[in-house]
């Protein structure tokens, strides 16, 4: 009997202590009606300013302390500093040239050229599982063997106990179906190899790569990936004798043409002692059987500020045709190799003027204006 | 009357349409001393209802509040893809903005959502098609990018596969149908327009070439929960899209984030809400692609109009590492006694007045002060 007394007597006063915390909890944290609390963590947590006044907290809605930094003008000073870091940033992009800007390891984009980011899959007629298709790029030479890749995920919890004995693959578009590949492999990974033979059995354009899953239930299950096929338009087939001249690294390339047009050029250039990025590089060249040759760039500045002098290997092509016209479909190309073996120079053979860029000036002056605030 | 009369007589009816579209409103506010064009969003009933030439020239789909300050428009129909008739339909009014001058002295995009893409992939082409068209390119000086889909979203991936397939989850397929308004179950995948060029491999497609346009990029990761008639529900797009999101598009895309990851900010220093704190950030960004601002109270629709949805915070990615920039900053500090364990402590920051004023217009008077 004492002994739950005194289980009554700490409920008691413990729900008085609660009681009063919610009382003295300020009464600016609680939201006009329609507030968001979500969007204002400083409405759902009393907050204080930075010199930690606990529990003078503004409400939501309400001015912010006194220690805002604010200019005469009205903008946030902070709004201002990023400005001006975004404008000197910007800058700092406009001394290297389109045609050879330094890259880096976090330039993901650069790095994978025409990605193919696969999408895992739930099941419908099997919980818990998901599959992914994986190729190695969303635009895909139709004369090239591609590799593919069924992954398969299992969501903890869910007690799913359907595996996939099988899996199927082939190429669908518009009604028409490539060969039935099946894939090599157990448990939570499948793969194989499209041939070429299959790429070319529908025609160019988007196309759907299914994977057919043979469950162990004993239904099945699809899942695809969407790739686009193209028949090479330019194919880079050689890289002549670089040479220097004045502050670029010239890379003479030779192509085979088979449909005329404007292509941009793209690749990545790496050190190859070390792998390492050293440029992005991008021309655009009008190639046709006729003039089926074309230069790369690679500015000084780039070089010397990756301290790169080679030698290098020029790789991670994407060759496209432009449109002629609006409403015209891109093209593409390829290359005859993965990779070129390309000759570097010491760094003081280029000269030193800094490259201008005619395009730069007035978008920095805007940004400067923006950072400005007038 | 003959074909060629007929051909005649409907080139006189686009070009006096055309015409009637692409007369400048009074130029009354630009950025910064430029002109403003608008380049809208996607537009989900364009899939339902294909509009006409004439409808999408005259359509005005951003918000009042940039209508009210913008000096053109490159409108498009969602129905048509991004290498079709949207390339087609944006030049012909370009073309029209190109002869008035309009941007001789530097134009403004300004994008919502798919408009990010639309005008990624004009500025792209754009200087071929005017040389051969005998004009001079628009001078495009920087763009504004709300709610930026240029690199794609899982929703369009999702609509896509679900078009293509029995086999996807019938949740998965009504959600994506709905926010598209179809029947997921008996649309064609070829029918689905720019939605296809909308899922994440193809986007990341499209006019990825480095190019000397800034890019300002703004985002949002609200919109959690849905009013449903009967009270609030969780949103369930925000299900089907990996990372922060604002219900259609996630940080990635409108970041402006290199890679296709599921950040969960714009920044690894701060997080939508402001709070500053290690988070899933972006490893790299599109070039001279720059986040500004972020906000957890906006979603992908609200984010572009004159409404006031939560305070903002700027983003802290210190863009040019190593140069030590030192912020400004605006902060707020939660402190709490041992007790208060419903307290969330830490420093937020957030941008001076977005207390009080829409996202729009605090750019909009920080850039045009």
């Amino acid at each position: 009997m004492r002994i739950s007394k005194r289980i009554r007597y700490l409920i008691g006063v413990t729900a008085v202590a609660f009681s009063l915390v919610l009382l003295v909890r300020d009464p600016d944290t609680r939201l006009p009606s329609g507030s968001d609390t979500r969007a204002n963590p400083e409405a759902r947590a009393g907050i204080s300013d930075r010199q930690g006044n606990d529990g003078a907290a503004p409400s939501t809605g309400a001015a912010l302390p006194g220690d805002e930094v604010r200019r005469e003008d009205g903008m946030p000073a902070a709004m201002h500093a990023q400005m001006a870091d975004i404008a000197t940033a910007y800058a700092e992009n406009a001394r290297y040239p389109d045609y050879a800007k330094p890259l880096n390891t976090n330039d993901w984009n650069l790095l994978h050229p025409q990605a193919l980011v696969p999408r895992q899959a739930a099941l419908a007629n099997a919980p818990g599982l998901s599959a992914t298709v994986v190729l190695d790029r969303y635009i895909l030479d139709r004369n090239l063997d591609q590799p593919v890749q069924v992954q398969l995920t299992t969501e903890p919890g869910t007690g799913g106990s359907v595996s996939v004995n099988r899996v199927t693959v082939w190429l669908q578009q518009s009604g028409k179906r490539s060969a039935v590949l099946t894939l090599a492999g157990m448990g939570q990974s499948f793969q194989g190899v499209l041939p070429a033979s299959s790429l070319r059995s529908v025609p160019p354009g988007e196309t759907a790569v299914v994977a057919q899953l043979e469950l162990s239930n004993g239904e099945r299950s699809n899942v695809n990936a969407m790739v686009r096929l193209y028949e090479p338009e330019a194919r880079l087939v050689r890289l002549g004798d670089t040479r220097v001249d004045g502050a670029d690294l010239v890379i003479p390339a030779s192509f085979e043409v088979s449909r005329p047009g404007h292509f941009l050029v793209a690749a990545n250039l790496f050190d190859a002692a070390g792998n390492e990025p050293v440029s992005h590089l991008t021309a655009e060249l009008s190639l046709s059987p006729e003039n089926r040759s074309g230069l790369l760039k690679v500015h000084a500045v780039t070089l010397r500020a990756k301290r790169a002098a080679g030698p290098y290997v020029l790789k991670d092509f994407d060759i496209t045709r432009m449109p002629d016209a609006p409403g015209d479909l891109t093209g593409f190309g390829s290359a005859a190799m993965e990779s070129f073996a390309v000759r570097g120079f010491p760094l003081d053979s280029y000269s030193h003027e800094p490259y201008q860029d005619p395009e730069a000036a007035e978008k920095l002056a805007f940004l400067k204006k923006l950072a400005a605030g007038k | 009357m003959t074909i060629t009369t007929m051909i005649g007589k409907l080139t006189g009816l686009m070009a006096v349409t055309l015409a009637a579209a692409l007369a400048p409103a009074a130029a009354q506010a630009q950025i910064a001393g430029h002109n403003v064009i608008l380049v809208h969003g996607f537009v989900i009933t364009d899939l339902v209802k294909p509009p006409t030439t004439a409808e999408i020239l005259t359509r005005r789909k951003m918000s009042p509040y940039w209508q009210d300050r913008a000096e053109g428009y490159l409108n498009w129909s969602g129905a048509e893809r991004i290498e079709g008739g949207i390339a087609r339909m944006v030049f012909e009014q370009a073309k029209g903005y190109a002869a008035q001058g309009l941007c001789d002295n530097g134009c403004v995009l300004v994008t919502h959502s798919t408009g990010d893409m639309v005008a990624r992939y004009f500025m792209q082409n754009q200087a071929n098609w005017m040389r051969n068209a005998g004009l001079k390119p628009l001078k495009i000086i920087a763009t504004l990018d709300y709610a930026g889909a240029g690199g794609g979203t899982d929703l369009a991936d999702v609509a896509v596969a679900a078009a293509n397939s029995e086999y996807v989850p019938e949740p998965l397929k009504w959600a994506a149908g709905a926010v598209l308004g179809l029947d997921l179950n008996v649309t064609d995948y070829k029918d689905l327009g720019v939605v296809i060029d909308l899922q994440t491999s193809v986007a990341r497609s499209h006019a990825m070439a480095p190019n000397s346009v800034p890019r300002l990029r703004f985002s949002a990761n609200g919109g959690d929960l849905t009013e449903i008639g009967m009270g609030q529900v969780r949103t369930i797009t925000k299900t089907m899209i990996r990372g922060a999101d604002d219900t259609v598009v996630p940080a990635h895309s409108s970041c402006g984030a290199s890679a296709p990851f599921a950040i969960e900010s714009c920044s690894g220093k701060v997080a939508y809400s402001g709070k500053r704190t290690t988070v899933f950030g972006p490893g790299g960004l599109l070039y001279n692609h720059f986040p500004v601002l972020m906000a957890a109270g906006y979603d992908h629709f609200n984010i572009v109009k004159d409404e006031q949805h939560g305070r903002v915070t700027y983003v802290l990615n210190n863009f040019m590492a190593g140069l030590g920039v030192d912020f400004q900053t605006i902060t707020q500090t939660v402190t709490r006694n041992w007790w208060e364990f419903w307290k969330e402590t830490g420093t937020w920051q957030y941008v001076a007045n977005s207390d009080t004023k829409s996202l729009s217009s605090v750019i909009y008077d920080t850039f045009n002060n």
